[in-house]
C-alpha cells in the first residue's frame, strides 16, 4: 500500500500569500508538486484587518495551488506570525528522590510537570510548546536519567497567540472548506529550512525580514530559546523611500530593488537617478545618497531593535554561527553589512536545501518551504509511532498465537 | 522539537474548526458546488449504469432471439476435395450424392462424414463448411502393405488390399505398376461383415517387418512375393510367431516377431556371402532362431 500523502503549507503574509503543494513519499521524502501564489489583501502583521478581502486573496492562491499540483487541499499546515504571539520560558524543577541520587523517570516527569503547570492566560493559545535542555545541578545534560545530582531543572518554551487573531486566521483556511492541520510560528519555520542541525547546535539567530514584520528564532546547543518579531519588514523600507523621496508606492519599490542599498556606499554617492529615465513631462533626478541614507538610517533600526530584544541574549559564547538571514526583506543590497555592525556576529543568507527546486530558492519562499519541512517531520513522527503501535499489537496477537 | 501534550485545553487546536460552513468567497463556493457536482454526478453515474446494466438484461430476458453467427448459407456450390493419398473426385462421386439445391446449413455434415469413412481405404475423414457455398473434404486414408486374392460370390477372381492396421478394402486409383510390388498374404482366413471384411490384427506385426524391408532393403523387398504367418496372435516373448516369406531369390525365409532389424541384417549377409561364393538362389533360409540361422542352398552354378 502506498503511504503517499498531499501536504499543503499556507503563510498569509503582509505582501503576499502563498501556498505549496508537498507530496509526502513513505513518510520520509518530500516532493513538490504544485504551488499558488496572490497579493495580500486585509492583512497587517500578520493580523486580519478585513476578513473577506483576506478570504478573497488566501482563497484565490489555494485554489491556484490546487490547479498547478492537480489535487484537492483538504487540510494544510499554517503559518503564524504578528506582534500578537509572544514566547514565555518556563523552568521546573524536581528533587532527586532516591537516596543514590540517582536521576528516574519519576524524577524527570515530576520536573516536567512543574514546568507544564505554568498555564498561559485565558485569551491566548498556545501555538508551541518545545522542551529545552535539562540542567543537573546547574550543569547542561541531554538525557538526565541514570545520571547522579541532587536538582534537576527542564526548560520548556511556550509560544502562544492572542486566541481571537489565531481563530481569525482558522476561519480564513476553514472558509474554503479546508482544515488547519496544524500551526507553526513563521520565524520556526524559517529556521527549519534555514539553519541544519549543526548550526542549530552551535547557536544561531535566524532573522527572517518578511514585508510587514521581521522574525526571529534564537538556538542555543540545539535548542530555541527565544522566537519574536520586530514589526518592521521591507514594507517600511518602501515606505520610508515613497515618503521622503515623495514619489508613489511602485516607484519607491523599483528604487529599493534596483539601486538600493543598506550601506552608504561611497563609491557612487553622486550618482543620479532618473525616475522614469524618458524625460518625459514629471521625469526628474535623485540622488542614490538620498535612498541610501533612508535605507541605512531604516535597517540600522532594525537590527539596533532587534539587538535590544534580545539583550543578553545575543552572546558570542552561544552563538558559534552567528546570524542567518532569509525573507524577501534581505535581498536589499548590503544589509548583511548593516547586519553585521549592529548585531556584533557574522551574518550569511539563508540557502534552501539541494531538493528545492530552483524557482523556490529564493529567501521569500524559506517560510512555506519550513512548514512543508515541519510537515514531512511531523508526518515521519506520526509513522514511527504508528509503527511502534502496530509492533505492540503485533506482539500480543504473537502471544495469543503461542 | 517536542511538542507536549498536556496543555491541550490551551493549544490553539481547542479552537474549533467549522470547515462545512457556509462558503465566504465566491472560490469557495465554486469549489463547495463543484465538490457537490463531482460527488453528485459519480453518484448519479453509478445510478444510471446500475439502471441500465438491470434495463438490458430485462429487455434480452424479455426480447431474446435466435442470432445467425454463421453467416449466409447459399447452395452447395463446389467441393473442396484433398487427400494424402490416391483417392480423387470420381470416386468422391460415387460414395457420396449431394441432391441440387441442398444449401451448405442443409447438409448434414456429421452423416456425410460417416459416409464417407465407410470406405475401407478412408482412415479419416474431415468435412467443413466453408461459407457461403463451399464444402471442403479432406481424406485420410489407409496404406496397403499386402495384396490377396479372393473368390468373389460369382467366382471370379478379387483383388483387396490390407493396410498396415490389417484393414482389408477394395483398393481404388492405384496403379498396376504399384500393386504389383505389393506381396501377397497367403495364409489368412477373411471373415466377411456387412461392410466388407474384419480386419486382421496380426498384420500390424506383419506390416513392421514389411515396413522396414521397404524403407531400408528396397532391393530385397522387390523379390518378396508371398507373405504368411503363423501364431502372431499368441506369440508372447519374442517366441512362437513366425512370418514366412516367399522371395524369387530364395525359397522360403523364415522370420521370428522379434528383432527385425537383426534378422534383415543376417538376411543381407547371407546373401551378400552367397553372392560371393556364386549361389545365385537359395532354397530355405530360417532366422526365427535367434542366435543362429539355417539356410538351404537350392541351387548351385
Amino acid at each position: 500500500m502506498s503511504n503517499n500523502k498531499i501536504i499543503a503549507a499556507v503563510e498569509i503574509g503582509t505582501s503576499k500569500i502563498m501556498v505549496i503543494v508537498g507530496e509526502i513519499v513513505d513518510g520520509q521524502s518530500l516532493n513538490i508538486i504544485g504551488m499558488g501564489e496572490c497579493p495580500s489583501e486585509g492583512v497587517r502583521k500578520g493580523e486580519i484587518l478585513d476578513y473577506r478581502a483576506a478570504s478573497r486573496c488566501t482563497h484565490a492562491a489555494i485554489e491556484e495551488a490546487e490547479r498547478s499540483s492537480g489535487t484537492k487541499i483538504e487540510e494544510v499546515y499554517l503559518s503564524q506570525t504578528g506582534k500578537h504571539l509572544q514566547d514565555t520560558f518556563n523552568r521546573g524543577s524536581a528533587q532527586v528522590s532516591s537516596t543514590d541520587h540517582i536521576v528516574s523517570q519519576n524524577d524527570l516527569n515530576r520536573a516536567v510537570a512543574d514546568a507544564q503547570s505554568r498555564v498561559v492566560p485565558d485569551d491566548r493559545s498556545l501555538i508551541h510548546y518545545i522542551q529545552n535542555e535539562f540542567a543537573l545541578d546547574g550543569r547542561i545534560v541531554e538525557t538526565p536519567i541514570g545520571l547522579s545530582g541532587k536538582r534537576l531543572e527542564v526548560g520548556y518554551l511556550s509560544v502562544h497567540g492572542e486566541k481571537r487573531i489565531i481563530a481569525d486566521n482558522l476561519r480564513v483556511i476553514n472558509g474554503y472548506g479546508t482544515f488547519v492541520k496544524d500551526m507553526i510560528v513563521s520565524s520556526i519555520a524559517s529556521g527549519c529550512i534555514v539553519a541544519d542541525d549543526s548550526e542549530k547546535k552551535a547557536g544561531v539567530l535566524v532573522v527572517d525580514i518578511g514585508s510587514g514584520t521581521t522574525d526571529y528564532a534564537l538556538y542555543r546547543n540545539g535548542y530555541i530559546i527565544k522566537t519574536g518579531l520586530i514589526p518592521i519588514g521591507g514594507d517600511h523600507f518602501t515606505n520610508d523611500i515613497c515618503m521622503g523621496m515623495r514619489i508613489d508606492r511602485d516607484q519607491a519599490e523599483k528604487f529599493k530593488i534596483e539601486f538600493g542599498k543598506a550601506i552608504i556606499d561611497k563609491t557612487d554617492l553622486s550618482e543620479n537617478i532618473w525616475l522614469r529615465g524618458d524625460l518625459s513631462i514629471g521625469d526628474r533626478s535623485f540622488k542614490r545618497k538620498s535612498i541610501y541614507q533612508i535605507l541605512n538610517a531604516r535597517t540600522e533600526e532594525l537590527f539596533s531593535l532587534l539587538k535590544e530584544e534580545l539583550g543578553d541574549l545575543l552572546n558570542p559564547k552561544d552563538l558559534g554561527i552567528g546570524v542567518i538571514l532569509t525573507g524577501g526583506g534581505s535581498r536589499l543590497k548590503a544589509i548583511d553589512v548593516v547586519a553585521k555592525e549592529q548585531l556584533g556576529f557574522d551574518v550569511k543568507f539563508g540557502s534552501a536545501p539541494h531538493w528545492v527546486t530552483h524557482n523556490l530558492r529564493e529567501p521569500e519562499y524559506s517560510t512555506t518551504l519550513g512548514i512543508l519541512h515541519f510537515a514531512l517531520t511531523d508526518e515521519h513522527q506520526r509513522i514511527i509511532k504508528t509503527s511502534k503501535q502496530n509492533k505492540f499489537v503485533d506482539k500480543i496477537f504473537d502471544l495469543f498465537k503461542a | 522539537m517536542a511538542r507536549k501534550t498536556k496543555q491541550n485545553d490551551r493549544s490553539w487546536k481547542s479552537i474549533k474548526q467549522d470547515v462545512g460552513k457556509k462558503p465566504v468567497t465566491k472560490i469557495a463556493l465554486k469549489r463547495k458546488l463543484f465538490g457537490g457536482i463531482h460527488t453528485t454526478g459519480l453518484i448519479m453515474s453509478a445510478l444510471l449504469i446500475f439502471a441500465l446494466l438491470v434495463g438490458g438484461i430485462s429487455y434480452f430476458n424479455n426480447n431474446s432471439f435466435h442470432l445467425n453467427l454463421t453467416g449466409p448459407s447459399k447452395e452447395i456450390g463446389g467441393i473442396r476435395f484433398a487427400t494424402d493419398g490416391v483417392l480423387n473426385k470420381n470416386w468422391l462421386r460415387n460414395v457420396i450424392s449431394i441432391k441440387k439445391g441442398t444449401t451448405l446449413m442443409g447438409l448434414d455434415i456429421f452423416e456425410l462424414k460417416a459416409q464417407l469413412e465407410t470406405d475401407g481405404q478412408v482412415k479419416h475423414a474431415k468435412v467443413e463448411r466453408v461459407f457461403p457455398k463451399t464444402l471442403k473434404i479432406q481424406i485420410t486414408e489407409h496404406r496397403p502393405v499386402l495384396k490377396i486374392a479372393i473368390k468373389n460370390k460369382r467366382g471370379k477372381n478379387e483383388l483387396l488390399l490390407i493396410s498396415s492396421s490389417g484393414n482389408i478394402y477394395k483398393g481404388f486409383g492405384f496403379s498396376n505398376t504399384f500393386l504389383n510390388t505389393l506381396p501377397y498374404l497367403s495364409t489368412a482366413r477373411l471373415v466377411k461383415t456387412k461392410a466388407g471384411y474384419k480386419p486382421i490384427p496380426e498384420i500390424n506385426e506383419v506390416s513392421k517387418l514389411l515396413e522396414i524391408a521397404q524403407d531400408r532393403y528396397p532391393k530385397l523387398y522387390q523379390n518378396w512375393k508371398v507373405v504368411s504367418y503363423k501364431n502372431l496372435n499368441k506369440a508372447s516373448m519374442n517366441i512362437g510367431g513366425i512370418i514366412k516369406v516367399k522371395s524369387s531369390k530364395s525359397a522360403e525365409i523364415t522370420f521370428n516377431n522379434g528383432n527385425f532389424e537383426n534378422q534383415m541384417n543376417k538376411l543381407t549377409g547371407i546373401y551378400h556371402e552367397a553372392y560371393k561364393r556364386g549361389i545365385k538362389k537359395l532354397g530355405k533360409i530360417d532366422l526365427s532362431l535367434n542366435q543362429s540361422a539355417t539356410l538351404q542352398v537350392a541351387n548351385r552354378k
